[in-house]
């Protein structure tokens, strides 16, 4: 009896060793960047509007409460606490911060001020107005800010008031990139922002900035923006009539309200400038924050040069990429990092290359359950398997990679998933998928120290959103990328050589070791209605395909409501899909954000989704008779 | 009772549902149930304190058997509500008989010189209107503009009084309700309305309300009843599923209570939302708002709350001291409840409105109109700077306000009076000025200006009074302008002005 114990380990080790040569381990985005949560003492709301990392390691951040907090310690040394001391407070909604020689600048609702402690008791004694402007009452008139340039002035953004649509006139310069110089004189630069959360100036000097999907944003977007653009919304276009406006007085009835596709409008409207990257709408984002571009020289990974973008109702961070073609900025997203624990709004680096996060809920819905918090994202030194760029070529894409990928899942026709599509530009909030068309693979080359793939595609179309999906490509080690997926915005096809197409010598059959996930469908849990048979593992898939669950989970409030609570209102299906289609946000004014129309779902899928929806409001109809007979 | 600036009122004080007496309890303990007021809202003697009181009398039966109890619906002192739906359940002490459904109204002022003025009371009788059950008819399946899809009903029958719950769906249902009520005596009613979706509401064949509303939307209609028994339809259709069900409808007489056709939860509760209370701390805390002032919204507005209990309200644009008051600081709930979106903040306690204008002006004489506002050309915000200044309670952090005024550098500094019975406003300015004009302040301005004392004059009908500082040189004015009263003093030769502000 004694020998048994022995025999059935060593017979558990060997199979494990086995397992994890057959099969790696699936890798997640914790194994490479980790989110360090910061302890918030109990009596402070941390409702993070700004952030702003000081020279000696301390770290101020600014609050929706109008509190300015100076953090000790926050990088928690030796698994040491932060210690908060409130450096100033009063201020009115403060949503950006920043910090240069000895003081504090934040940007309220109607004012940027600059704090300095002038007695040295580490608290703000001196609030001094640099600069101030009118506002309307309008709560959506949020002002952001600061961020400096090279020269020390000072670029703000000014959302548009919101009255059923975005609005600039109620008051000066809403919907407005200005600057503030340094004698306190604001300057206007460009116009056609709607609620511009979170922007930067790069190392080159020049602004981008994030603009939320709405009235006159198809989706989330980032925009390079210089001296007299017009970035799309029309709401600011009032102030053009001012002899400071950088622009010639333009009204909305200059702008091409057509619902094509916005680089044909910008062929109809010199000053509409495009995006240089699109985030679309719930495949990515669905609220774009803060961005931040990587200039830690590699402490922050491989990604040096690159920017983060932040989803403030995705809690997470995505990355992108830019290069220049025939002298304008365009680019690519991808996914980078998700689970932060509110709505990620304002990003900074830390001194050390890790990445502040400030974050706040409250009103504004978010994936992440918490009210507000702080978080820190560090790489921990290891490299993930990822696409690091997507750049355009005459011809296609090419695709550098982070490690050398393995040739024969690269050269596989079948590793990818190729098409490209578009939203409309119009003055309705949001807008659906348009004109989505294959991009045929033609041929794909792989470098020869395979870093590099380059993608020969048929059908690329200027102007539009191009899907690259490598989601069939491993490593040397077997495993996937860690993100199969980018979308790159051709607005310009470089000019150059043509790639030449070599013969093939592998065939298209995926080898043994080749394995395109989520083809094969399991026969899952079924639930038998009326309608139809559902099928809750099949309807699973397309949730996530379709990118609903970016929003709505079954039984809990994410973004959206739970689709149980959709269950209650018992809707059809055909209702439902018309929903989809065309939502109708007024039906939910609980819910800070609104959906944007699916109406590039298929029918068929919306209805399966729909006939599963109406059976977990089957399983408690039951009227409640305490409520009826409730009385005085 | 004058309990000016008393910290912790008790059940004596002004404001206060005072307390029953019985000598049976024993030396000491013969006082109980009483109420103190929620907070001292009480005005300085001299001045005028404004009460409004809701009270429902207790009610007895044929035998003089008490049914419910006396209550003080709604109690609100000088703006503050200070209680609010409390029972008594005997009379209070000083009550000049037992507890009785109607009795004389008492005013006593045996503490001290009191006077009143401008009463001004509405006796509500019982409405005795008496209602018969509803016959009811229930549709489901869809419904536009009043019809039901389905013809037939899904149910019908009788029940007590019409109410929204007996629709088990939020949408495509009509309810029909009819019945008849009897009203005591002839008269104009009036009918008020509230519902969620589509309704109409007709009594005697006459369709007084029809139409798509909101809750919050309420409809009041009149009409001529006679004595005797009428009838009603009441019918109630909803659409849509983003609001609630919810159906009511009231009757009132002019002078009787309410009554209700609809069962009380017919309607939906009102969403919870909690208070957010900015209090205040050991030192001044400053908090920047939207601040409603009278029906305009001020939008770069800094409120302070000092720990003495006086409080204010500055338009940092315009320089100007708006308001004052005493008691709890600030109410942030419609800027920090949710996305916020009024984000107005509120005075918690007695206010007393003083100016919209910025106090100093070049005026070519003392004739001149003071203007109403001044461009941001001619002043400019700076900021402020917390500076420590000593007072009797202690020293703490007050904020100078900091303004460029037409070559002016101008200080606006307000710190407490040292029994906290108002504030010093002290205004310093310095520097050549761009104009040849002589330099005023204005001190205060209201619907009339009476000097009670030397330098003390009470404000708009004795609201609150200032204290002026005058020199041999600089006399103060009180002047007519623009049918308003205002304090006028000339600024020739000085560097700062000062006045007291005490409510």
């Amino acid at each position: 009896m004694k020998k048994y114990p022995y025999i059935i380990f060593v017979f558990v080790i060997i199979s494990q060793l086995t397992f994890a040569q057959n099969k790696p381990k699936q890798l997640s985005e914790e194994d490479y960047y980790e989110i360090k949560t910061l302890p918030i003492p109990d009596n402070i709301k941390l409702e993070i509007g700004g952030v702003a990392t000081m020279p000696d390691g301390r770290l101020g951040v600014c609050t929706r409460r109008g509190e300015v907090w100076v953090i000790e310690n926050p990088y928690q040394l030796n698994g040491t606490q932060p210690n908060y001391t409130l450096f100033a407070s009063g201020l009115h909604e403060a949503l950006g911060l920043a910090y240069r020689d000895g003081s504090f600048y934040c940007c309220q609702r109607g004012e940027l001020t600059k704090l300095t402690d002038t007695d040295a008791d580490g608290k703000a004694d001196l609030y001094e107005s640099v600069a101030n402007w009118d506002l309307s009452g309008n709560y959506h008139e949020y002002s952001y800010g600061p961020v400096f340039d090279k020269n020390g002035d000072m670029y703000l953004t000014f959302n548009v008031a919101w009255v059923g649509y975005g609005e600039g006139k109620l008051a000066k310069w809403r919907g407005w990139l200005v600057k503030i110089k340094k004698d306190g004189s604001l300057e206007p630069i460009a116009t056609g922002l709607r609620s511009p959360a979170g922007f930067t100036v790069n190392s080159n000097g020049d602004v981008l900035y994030g603009e939320n999907q709405g009235d006159w944003v198809g989706s989330g977007r980032v925009t390079h923006l210089e001296k007299g653009d017009f970035a799309g919304n029309a709401g600011g276009l009032w102030w053009t009539k001012e002899p400071e406006s950088p622009l010639k007085y333009t009204t909305v009835k200059d702008v091409p309200d057509t619902g094509e596709p916005m680089f044909e409008a910008a062929k109809k409207m010199k000053s509409l400038k495009l995006p240089a990257v699109w985030f679309p709408h719930a495949l990515m984002g669905i609220s774009t924050a803060d961005m931040i571009e990587d200039e830690t020289g590699g402490k922050f990974g491989p990604f040096t040069g690159q920017y983060f973008v932040y989803d403030q109702g995705q809690s997470k961070a995505m990355r992108m990429t830019l290069e220049k073609v025939n002298g304008k900025y365009q680019g690519a997203c991808y996914p980078f990092r998700e689970g932060f624990q509110s709505g990620t709004l304002r990003a900074r680096w830390g001194n050390d290359g890790s990445m502040f996060v400030g974050q706040t809920s409250r009103g504004w819905g978010a994936t992440g359950k918490d009210l507000f918090g702080l978080q820190r994202l560090v790489w921990n030194g290891r490299v993930p398997f990822e696409m690091k760029t997507v750049s355009a070529r005459p011809d296609g894409f090419e695709i550098e990679f982070t490690q050398p990928v393995n040739r024969s899942t690269a050269e596989n026709f079948s590793s990818y998933e190729l098409n490209s599509f578009i939203y409309k530009y119009q003055h309705q909030y949001g807008s659906p998928i348009i004109n989505k068309e294959d991009t045929p693979l033609k041929g794909v080359i792989v470098s020869e120290d395979r870093m590099k793939v380059r993608l020969v595609l048929g059908n690329i179309r200027q102007g539009y959103i191009h899907q690259v999906m490598a989601s069939g490509i491993q490593n040397d080690e077997g495993q996937p990328l860690l993100h199969d997926v980018s979308y790159y915005t051709l607005n310009e096809i470089p000019t150059g050589d043509l790639a030449k197409i070599p013969t093939r010598t592998v065939t298209p059959t995926p080898t043994k070791e080749v394995k395109i996930p989520a083809k094969k469908e399991k026969t899952g849990a079924v639930t038998n209605i009326k309608e139809g048979i559902v099928n809750t593992k099949e309807v699973m898939v397309l949730l996530k395909k379709h990118t609903c669950l970016a929003c709505h989970a079954e039984n809990t409030r994410v973004v959206g409501p739970s689709y149980t609570d959709i269950a209650k209102r018992n809707y059809s299906n055909e209702k439902i899909l018309e929903l989809v289609y065309k939502p109708e946000p007024e039906n939910w004014p609980d819910y800070a954000t609104e959906m944007a129309p699916m109406s590039h779902v298929p029918k068929a899928d919306v209805l399966k989704i729909a006939a599963w929806i109406n059976t977990l409001g089957k399983k408690k109809e039951k009227v409640d008779l305490n409520k009826i007979e409730n009385r005085d | 009772m004058d309990s000016w600036l008393k910290k912790s009122p008790n059940d004596g004080d002004c404001g206060a549902i005072y307390h029953r007496w019985d000598e049976a309890r024993g030396k000491g303990n013969e006082g109980y149930e009483g109420h103190p007021p929620r907070q001292n809202a009480c005005k300085a003697p001299g001045l005028w304190n404004h009460l409004e009181i809701d009270f429902k009398a207790p009610t007895f039966d044929a035998t003089g058997k008490k049914l419910t109890n006396a209550r003080f619906n709604k109690v609100v002192l000088n703006g503050v509500t200070v209680h609010e739906n409390i029972e008594l359940l005997g009379v209070t002490r000083g009550g000049i008989a037992g507890e009785v459904a109607k009795a004389p109204f008492r005013i006593q002022g045996d503490h001290g010189q009191v006077a009143f003025k401008n009463f001004i009371y509405e006796v509500y009788e019982p409405s005795n209107i008496t209602f018969s059950p509803a016959n009811y008819e229930h549709y489901e399946g869809g419904v536009t503009n009043f019809t039901p899809k389905q013809s037939t009903p899904a149910a019908k029958g009788i029940i007590p009084k019409p109410t929204a719950k007996l629709a088990s769906v939020q949408s495509g249902f009509l309810l029909k309700f009819q019945g008849t009520f009897n009203v005591p005596q002839t008269g104009e009613y009036t009918f008020t309305s509230m519902w969620n979706g589509m309704g109409a509401l007709t009594i005697d064949g006459d369709t007084l309300v029809k139409g798509w509303y909101l809750q919050h939307e309420e409809q009041k209609k009149s009409k001529q009843l006679t004595q005797g028994e009428h009838t009603y339809t009441i019918v109630y259709a909803k659409d849509f599923t983003w609001r609630k069900n919810g159906l009511a409808v009231f009757i009132q007489r002019p002078l009787s209570e309410k009554d209700a056709f609809t069962e009380r939860t017919s309607l939906p509760e009102p969403d919870p939302v909690p208070l957010v209370e900015l209090k205040t701390s050991d030192d001044v805390v400053l908090q920047r708002s939207f601040l409603m002032y009278g029906k305009k919204k001020k939008t770069h507005v800094i409120s302070a709350g000092m720990p003495t209990g006086l409080h204010f309200s500055y338009d940092l644009n315009q320089g100007s001291f708006l308001q004052c008051w005493r008691g709890k600081f600030l109410d942030a709930t419609q800027m920090w409840h949710d996305r916020g979106e009024p984000q107005t903040a509120d005075p918690m306690g007695v206010v007393v409105k003083a100016s919209e204008k910025f106090p100093l002006a070049y005026l070519e004489s003392n004739q001149t109109i003071f203007p109403d506002s001044v461009s941001k050309n001619d002043l400019k915000y700076k900021g402020y700077k917390l500076e420590k200044r000593w007072s009797f309670s202690g020293t703490y952090n007050y904020p100078d306000f900091m303004y460029e005024y037409k070559g002016l550098k101008v200080r606006d500094i307000v710190t407490p009076l040292d029994q906290a019975d108002g504030v010093n406003r002290h205004i310093r300015f310095e520097g050549q000025s761009t104009q040849n004009m002589p330099l005023y302040a204005l001190i205060a301005e209201g619907t009339d200006i009476n000097e009670v004392a030397t330098n003390r004059y009470a404000v708009d009908n004795q609201q609150y009074y200032v204290q002026v500082f005058p020199t041999e040189t600089n006399k103060i004015i009180l002047r007519e302008s623009n049918g308003k009263k205002q304090l006028l003093m000339p600024l020739n030769g000085l560097k700062e002005v000062s006045y007291h502000l005490i409510f």
